[in-house]
């Protein structure tokens, strides 16, 4: 009798034994599951999301500290300089008379110059990381023009136009010989302008101000007043000149 | 002296001990087990809380830099304003090339041809209009430009006829316009 209890009470503490790694067993599964692979998953999403968040961090730092390095007196005579280069409106008899006087310059004889009144608009996306953040109104007045001239004149008129800061583009530029020692130069000279923006979002990711970019366009103004400075040199020697003459 | 004492406890058979060994075992073993589980769960939720410590941490130096930001808004927008103009004017600088490039490279390589025509869009398309008195000349003239391997993606002859003893031909192909636009900010 208590060999057979005895037998039973071993085979009944296997089971429980069974039943209790079992239930262990479960519970290491579930753990996985329930808490394991999500705080891993957890873990990954949130250091990607920390990586995004230095990053914009570090934008936002370097923004404010590039905006600090000026003043606003100093963003406001930047911007008065830039207006030189990329205006904020064009007035078409201006350009005319641009073209026109720097073709005299060369000794160049303007064939034909349209300027057409309608302007285009070309705006810009700027794109953040997601979405678009804002739409640049840039426009443009295009002059189709044609002149004739020597070679060397027409490539010196050409270098100018494209040496400037100016926002001008080209579209096909040809340079054909016409006759003996003629050229004629035929292109479409396209002018960008752009008002200015009221509304501009908080972001980290418009563009910032490039720097060395600003060295190039204190240069260019240097230069541009030093020609400026010669002619006037030249305009007042000439008038001397004249005036020894008389 | 010895005393005889009497034992009052009842005797344990080995086998009784041996079952209670093997319990303590067991139960050492459950214990450690669910001890195991335990510190693996807590220590697959430590780093997860320190990421979102790390987190909050940074959305607020993020709000406190966003509220400078919003402090100047003024000085912002002009800033931006001038950020604008300054990026489209060094990309349009960076877009140009002169042709006075194009056409020094084209007149020192075509002799003994010279050339009559040149065209050149934004998308790098070429036409150079030459002429010369011979086939020869005109064959060897355009086997030169073809060397210039850096400046001319393709170039073929385009046409070319035999107008009184002159030979004017035009080639046309794409050119390299980065490798202008290098050796003209040179």
């Amino acid at each position: 009798m208590t060999k057979k209890y005895n037998t039973q009470k071993e085979k009944f503490e296997a089971i429980i034994d069974s039943i209790i790694s079992i239930i262990l067993g479960l519970v290491v599964i579930l753990s996985i599951f329930v808490f394991i692979l999500p705080n891993i998953n957890n873990y990954f999403k949130l250091k990607k999301k920390i990586n995004e968040q230095e990053l914009l961090v570090q934008k936002l730092k370097g923004k404010i500290e590039n905006m600090n390095s000026y003043s606003t007196q100093e963003l406001d005579n930047l911007y008065q300089e830039s207006l030189k280069y990329l205006p904020e409106n064009i007035n078409i008899g201006d350009m005319g008379n641009t073209i026109n006087q720097i073709a005299k310059q060369f000794n160049l004889k303007i064939e034909r110059l349209s300027l057409a009144e309608a302007t285009q608009n070309r705006p810009i996306k700027i794109k953040g990381q997601k979405k678009e953040l804002i739409t640049l109104p840039l426009k443009s007045i295009t002059a189709p023009f044609l002149m004739t001239g020597q070679k060397q004149d027409l490539l010196s008129f050409l270098d100018l136009l494209t040496g400037s800061l100016e926002a001008r583009e080209f579209n096909t530029i040809q340079l054909i010989e016409t006759k003996e020692n003629v050229w004629s130069l035929r292109l479409t000279l396209t002018h960008l302008y752009m008002p200015y923006i009221y509304e501009i979002p908080i972001s980290a990711d418009l563009p910032n101000i490039n720097k060395g970019f600003i060295k190039v366009l204190n240069n260019q103004e240097n230069q541009t007043q030093n020609s400026e400075l010669n002619n006037n040199e030249n305009i007042q020697t000439g008038a001397e000149n004249t005036t020894t003459n008389q | 002296m010895y005393y005889k004492g009497v034992n009052l406890l009842p005797t344990i058979k080995e086998k009784q001990i041996k079952q209670y060994s093997t319990f303590n075992k067991k139960l050492l073993k459950y214990s450690l087990w669910i001890l195991f589980i335990i510190i693996i769960n807590l220590l697959s939720y430590i780093p997860v809380s320190i990421q979102k410590v790390k987190l909050a941490n940074l959305q607020k130096v993020k709000k406190e830099l966003l509220a400078n930001i919003k402090n100047q808004k003024e000085k912002y927008i002009k800033y931006h304003n001038l950020a604008f103009r300054i990026n489209l004017l060094e990309n349009i600088k960076r877009s140009r090339f002169y042709l006075s490039q194009l056409v020094h490279i084209v007149d020192n390589t075509t002799y003994p041809s010279v050339a009559t025509q040149y065209t050149i869009g934004k998308n790098g398309h070429v036409v150079i209009g030459l002429k010369t008195d011979s086939f020869i000349k005109a064959s060897v003239s355009w086997h030169k430009l073809l060397t210039k391997q850096e400046l001319f993606k393709t170039l073929n002859l385009s046409s070319f006829s035999n107008q009184k003893g002159t030979i004017p031909f035009i080639l046309k192909g794409e050119v390299n316009i980065k490798f202008i636009q290098n050796s003209s900010n040179d």
